[in-house]
């Protein structure tokens, strides 16, 4: 489950047709109004739990209007210098794919869907974050999605498997200063998020998605930052997320965390802000422990308190400098501490996403680990609600 | 004292305002018509430049492609292969809008997610807001400016409808461009933006884009994609630049802009001979005073001070004046250009004239330096002769008198020098300074030939008409120094309307019989197109098919013609089929028909007089082709005469041009039919064909028609600047005979006196003013066929490469001439009518 904004900017295509012309998009849009406004007549609803299938799930489901692959990683070379990335293609319909346009589509052009793709690098040591956006339509296969063999792809962008099961991935981008040439390991099974996959995003049927993740691919490969290039391994996070709506009205932003612990185990949660101030009760999470036992958590179950706040020099946005993580029920009392304070990524709609070191206790026991954090609904300035 | 020599300087024009004022507008209009030229050529020629910027953005490279343009796989392999994000696809094209006048309108078919670093005006808000999203999602949606949104009366989110090839397209105003600068928004103009998908569909190009724009850093990275790019580029596709692009287009139009240019230098020339006619004039009028300043001690320098003030204070407002006509002029003469350019070269969308700072700042300079060199001669003569000598009229005849046969022996050498030069060198520069001595010489031999011609005319003049037109006849000789220039100006006026006139004439005829010759089809089936006399539209597909199905039908020729890029200009390539029946219609400039037809066949290629003039191609040369398939260098195994386009023609047959181009489109088709068949039936039969699809269908006569048509329109512009000519030629002549006839008031006032009455003064003035009109148009007529002669043999085939015939036209020499003797008639109304007024007595009270 991912940041509504990203979501947003990418249903923005759909709601563009029912924008008024010769103004600037984003102020226009509402998280309500895109809802209300989007026909979304003739595409699928996430509205009752599903048969999950793999590999074929990791390919696109096209009866969907939203879609993304995003993968998130910590990544060290040998001498233990830290690294970061996130790459996320994200699918957006046009329209659905069972309704035919009104002119029969001719040119290759023509597509129904849009793909946008982020890349992100954190340099830790360097005190360096890059952040990259692209758009494409998939038209003459300049981007597009496929199961078999597996490839996502945006230009040369692409996590692409050369095997039918997809157990192996590699990720290649590139752009501007910095290069990603990885190799993910996908041997694990996929934890099914929420109701066996069904994640419940508001009130409401089929205000969900279905939601998968893969939150521990060994990595190994080459990441370059200018023209020098280090070999990393590490661990890398997968997320797979499809939907037509989701959100509520009143929901106007969250915060979402991916943790490795060192014990082996891994904790995904996230918490919907309302905008009253207030948490929405269709936050929640899930806990995997070293076995592969995976804990569905609730929003009762979970406690994130922000702690300081950091305000951006390029937005001026204020997000929350590290966050104070609970959860009751195994225990778990830990710091969530970006890796790098400034990690907002300077693209179309403006989010805060990046590596972070987790420290603190489970069950007295001092514990530690690292991951990603993403805190969307912050930045100020025409794209606040 | 030098206060009181101003004032009397002063006084001189107040007390002759007319004169004054007809040698400011004699300065104006000169430099009117230069500048207006200019200005409309410059015009054409930004609007141009500006709206490929636009269109171009910020691209450093692009590719382009044959006459399919690049198959749009290109593209992909661009983005995931090489890896340039930085790269754009374009699909342009053209449509007309139905409003009154039509608007041609370019449509820019962009993909809006590649566009952020090429045309970030193109695509406001950020880059997804102001309707561009919705050009991705909404069929049919346009962006526009909001004075093209105007002009088509378009609101947003109501469709509007526009021509696109022949046929009716509607789209959607989903968006407004704008920006706060002046010039882009001119550039945004006639420009409607659209998404790929659209422009493919509504242009017929789907599956091709005609270029891709890329963004390459100078650095190391963008040498390495350039290599990369070398590997995947097929042969047909080509890497440029933007500014080399554009060149080349606008190079194509460089022969054309010259000729332009060269007319209104002739302008300037008939301009300056104004000038130099009303300073001398003013000089010749006041010798009596400046004689008498003289012998009261004012000096040479302060005399030539004196005019020199004078005549500065006449330029300057002349010049003034000038500019401010030309301008105007610049408008009218705009709509007159562009349609040119747009019926023969390429397509521009200018409505308005934009000012720069060159045409002007030689308007001023032209302006004021032909104003003093043309005042600089009487200036210096006034402030060189001795005061006695000054105040005797006669003294100053005699010496002009006494110049008359240097000067023409010097003219005579002037205009040796100059055929000289244009038979010699050919270079278009050698070719006008040549014309311009010719001009010059035959000016100078112009007051030999007064003196002949009065002396021929005088023996008949006295027997037919009496004693008034022995003395018209008389005067004319001996007030020379004052007549001299005026004819001079009038005959080279006169002059020049007849070379135009036999030029436009030898045009015509060459171009009506080779049309005769080449036009052989009865019925020809094309696209429609902008460019008037370029068909590069493809015709539907299955328009041949069902053509050569038609019964009644003996044979239908296919003509594939495409715009061919080279190194330099652009060369129109016409791919046709050649059976036997066809050869007739070439006629041959060089080859040998028995050898041409079965090489060509083979694997030859014959191309056009203007080519082969232009690149100096002989047969046995090779023409090197940029196909699909790589450069193929194509022996030439003829050349053949073609007034079609002075770029150049490229034939080949289609067989051939199939196997190198990756273009199965047709652009036309000619349709023969069997002896006695109706060939408008069959226009309307293939009309009825093709109810839906927007189809010219004309017969054999109808396209001649057409095509001279064109060709006339053409010429609109070369009419208009001989018109000017002629209108400077007038007012000037007009300005030096009333001057010279209200000089004479005294005189005749003498002559009323001793007891001619007022009848016979008027036959006494107009005889005059007839004959010096006379004497100009038969000096007119030698003249302006030598100019003629140099216009068609020389500049013409150096600029456009064309072997043209002349056209002997009686009336364009009847024409002249009588336009010589009226406007010279017409010159001596206001004196005579003037001089007949007045009363004897008070002609002859001197002050």
């Amino acid at each position: 489950m991912k940041s509504f904004w990203i979501w947003l900017s990418c249903v923005w295509l759909c709601v563009a047709c029912g924008a008024q012309p010769a103004a600037p998009l984003q102020t226009q849009l509402t998280l309500a109004e895109s809802l209300n406004r989007t026909d979304m007549t003739g595409f699928l609803r996430a509205d009752k739990p599903r048969q999950f299938s793999f590999p074929a799930d990791h390919g696109p489901h096209d009866g969907y209007a939203v879609e993304w692959w995003y993968y998130t990683g910590n990544l060290r070379d040998v001498s233990g210098r830290e690294f970061g990335y996130q790459f996320t293609i994200f699918r957006s319909a046009f329209r659905p794919s069972t309704v035919n346009a009104s002119v029969a589509p001719q040119s290759a052009w023509d597509g129904a869907t849009a793909y946008m793709a982020h890349l992100a690098v954190t340099d830790v040591a360097g005190q360096q974050f890059f952040a990259y956006e692209r758009f494409n339509r998939d038209a003459l296969g300049i981007a597009g999605a496929q199961a078999a063999p597996f490839k996502v792809w945006l230009d040369d962008w692409q996590v692409a498997s050369s095997t039918p099961d997809a157990a192996q991935m590699q990720l290649r981008a590139a752009h501007g200063a910095v290069a990603l040439d990885l190799q993910l390991d996908n041997r694990m099974p996929p934890v099914l998020q929420g109701n066996a996959g069904l994640s419940q995003k508001s009130a409401g049927v089929g205000n969900a998605s279905y939601y998968y993740s893969v939150p521990r691919m060994a990595t190994t490969g080459t990441l370059t930052i200018a023209g020098q290039a280090y070999q990393v391994t590490g661990t890398s996070w997968m997320d797979r997320e499809w939907s037509t709506s989701a959100l509520a009205a009143d929901q106007v932003g969250w915060d979402w965390f991916a943790v490795h612990l060192d014990d082996g185990s891994d904790v995904m949660l996230y918490h919907l802000r309302r905008r009253d101030g207030s948490i929405d009760s269709y936050s929640g999470g899930s806990w995997r422990d070293a076995s592969g036992k995976v804990t569905t958590l609730s929003s009762a179950d979970i406690g994130l308190q922000p702690v300081g706040q950091w305000t951006s020099p390029h937005t001026g946005a204020t997000y929350p400098a590290s966050w104070q993580m609970t959860i009751t029920r195994l225990g778990l009392d830990v710091t969530v501490t970006p890796l790098l304070a400034d990690q907002e990524l300077a693209v179309t709609v403006r989010y805060w996403e990046g590596a972070v070191a987790v420290k603190g206790q489970r069950a007295n026991q001092p514990i530690q680990g690292n991951g990603y954090l993403e805190m969307t609904g912050y930045a100020d300035g025409g794209t606040r609600p | 004292m030098m206060r009181v020599l101003w004032l009397s300087t002063l006084r001189w024009p107040l007390r002759r305002p007319w004169q004054a004022l007809l040698a400011i507008v004699g300065v104006a209009m000169g430099v009117a018509v230069v500048i207006a030229i200019d200005i409309a050529n410059e015009s054409a020629r930004r609007a141009f430049l500006l709206s490929t910027a636009t269109v171009t953005g910020r691209a450093t490279d692009q590719l382009t492609g044959g006459p399919n343009g690049i198959p749009e796989e290109v593209f992909r392999r661009i983005r995931v292969d090489v890896g340039l994000r930085e790269s754009a696809p374009v699909v342009e094209g053209y449509a007309t809008s139905v409003t009154t006048p039509t608007h041609t309108l370019q449509i820019l078919g962009i993909d809006p997610l590649s566009e952020a670093p090429f045309r970030p005006e193109l695509t406001p808000g950020n880059g997804l807001g102001g309707g561009v999203a919705q050009l991705l999602t909404q069929p049919d949606a346009v962006l526009m400016s909001r004075g093209t949104a105007t002009v088509l009366g378009a609101t947003l989110g109501q469709p509007v409808y526009v021509t696109i090839a022949g046929a009716r397209q509607a789209m959607v105003l989903v968006g407004l461009l704008e920006t706060n600068d002046a010039a882009t928004q001119r550039a945004l103009d006639d420009l409607l933006i659209t998404d790929i998908s659209v422009a493919q569909r509504w242009l017929g190009k789907v599956g091709q884009l005609d270029r891709i724009d890329l963004i390459i850093p100078t650095d190391a990275r963008g040498a390495a994609v350039r290599t990369q790019l070398a590997t995947i580029l097929p042969p047909g596709v080509r890497m440029t630049t933007p500014t080399q692009r554009a060149q080349s287009t606008t190079e194509m139009t460089a022969s054309f802009e010259i000729n332009l240019n060269a007319l209104s230098l002739l302008a300037l020339v008939v301009g300056m001979f104004l000038i130099y006619n009303t300073m001398t004039f003013a000089v010749v009028q006041r010798r009596p005073l400046l004689g008498t300043l003289r012998c009261l001690g004012v000096s040479q320098g302060e005399i030539a001070r004196l005019m020199l003030v004078e005549g500065s204070v006449i330029a300057v407002l002349g010049t003034a004046l000038g500019i401010g006509l030309g301008i105007g002029l610049a408008q009218l003469l705009l709509g007159l250009v562009a349609r040119t350019i747009n019926d023969i070269y390429f397509v521009v969308t200018v409505n308005t004239i934009t000012l720069t700072f060159w045409p002007l700042f030689k308007g001023v300079v032209l302006g004021l330096l032909a104003s003093l060199v043309a005042l600089a001669i009487p200036t210096w003569e006034a402030a060189r002769t001795p005061p006695r000598t000054v105040l005797r009229r006669s003294s100053y005849e005699e010496q002009t008198r006494r110049l008359v046969p240097v000067l023409g022996w010097l003219g005579l050498a002037s205009m040796l020098f100059g055929g000289v030069v244009m038979w010699q060198i050919p270079f278009i520069l050698a070719s006008y300074v040549g014309l311009l001595a010719l001009t010059l010489g035959a000016a100078m031999v112009t007051p030999v030939a007064t003196v002949a011609v009065m002396a021929l005319v005088r023996p008949l003049a006295v027997r037919l008409f009496g004693l008034i037109a022995g003395m018209a006849v008389r005067d004319v000789v001996t007030s020379l120094s004052r007549t001299a220039v005026a004819v001079a100006a009038l005959m080279i006026a006169v002059a020049v309307t007849i070379a135009v006139g036999l030029m436009v004439a030898s045009f015509r005829l060459t171009v009506v019989d080779w049309l005769t010759t080449t036009i052989r089809a009865d019925v020809f089936v094309s696209a429609p197109a902008i460019t008037a006399n370029r068909l590069d539209t493809p015709l539907p597909a299955g328009v041949y098919d069902k053509v050569s199905a038609l019964p009644g039908i003996d044979r239908v020729r296919r003509y594939r013609s495409t715009m061919l890029p080279t190194d330099t200009t652009p060369v129109m390539q016409i791919a046709l089929d050649v059976t036997e029946a066809d050869h007739a219609a070439f006629l041959w400039a060089e080859g040998d028909p028995a050898q041409i037809w079965p090489a060509f066949n083979r694997d030859a290629i014959i191309i056009s007089e203007p080519l082969a003039l232009r690149h100096r191609l002989h047969v046995g040369d090779t023409f090197t082709m940029r196909t699909d398939r790589g450069d193929v260098a194509m022996p030439i195994v003829g050349v053949f005469y073609d007034y079609g386009t002075e770029l150049g023609v490229v034939m080949q047959p289609i067989e051939r041009y199939q196997q190198f181009f990756d273009d199965p489109h047709l652009s036309s088709l000619g349709v023969y039919l069997p002896a006695d068949a109706d060939s408008e039936a069959m226009v309307a039969t293939i009309r009825d064909q093709f109810p839906t699809t927007a189809l010219l269908v004309r017969s054999n006569r109808t396209l001649r028609e057409s095509s001279v048509a064109i060709l006339d329109r053409t010429f609109a512009i070369t009419n208009v600047l001989q018109l000017l000519a002629t209108i400077v030629a007038f007012v000037g002549i007009f300005a030096a005979l009333t001057a010279m006839q209200l000089e004479r008031v005294r005189e005749f006032g003498m002559l009323r006196a001793i007891g001619l009455d007022p009848r016979q003064l008027w036959q006494l003035v107009l005889s005059e003013t007839g004959l010096m009109g006379l004497v100009a148009g038969l000096v007119a007529l030698p003249v302006g066929t030598a100019m003629a002669w140099a216009l068609i043999f020389v500049i013409n085939r150096i600029s456009f490469g064309w072997t043209l015939q002349f056209a002997f036209e009686p009336h364009i020499y009847l024409n002249a001439l009588v336009t010589a003797i009226v406007a010279a008639l017409l010159a001596g109304i206001v004196p005579a009518w003037r001089i007949a007024r007045v009363a004897p007595a008070l002609a002859l009270r001197e002050e």
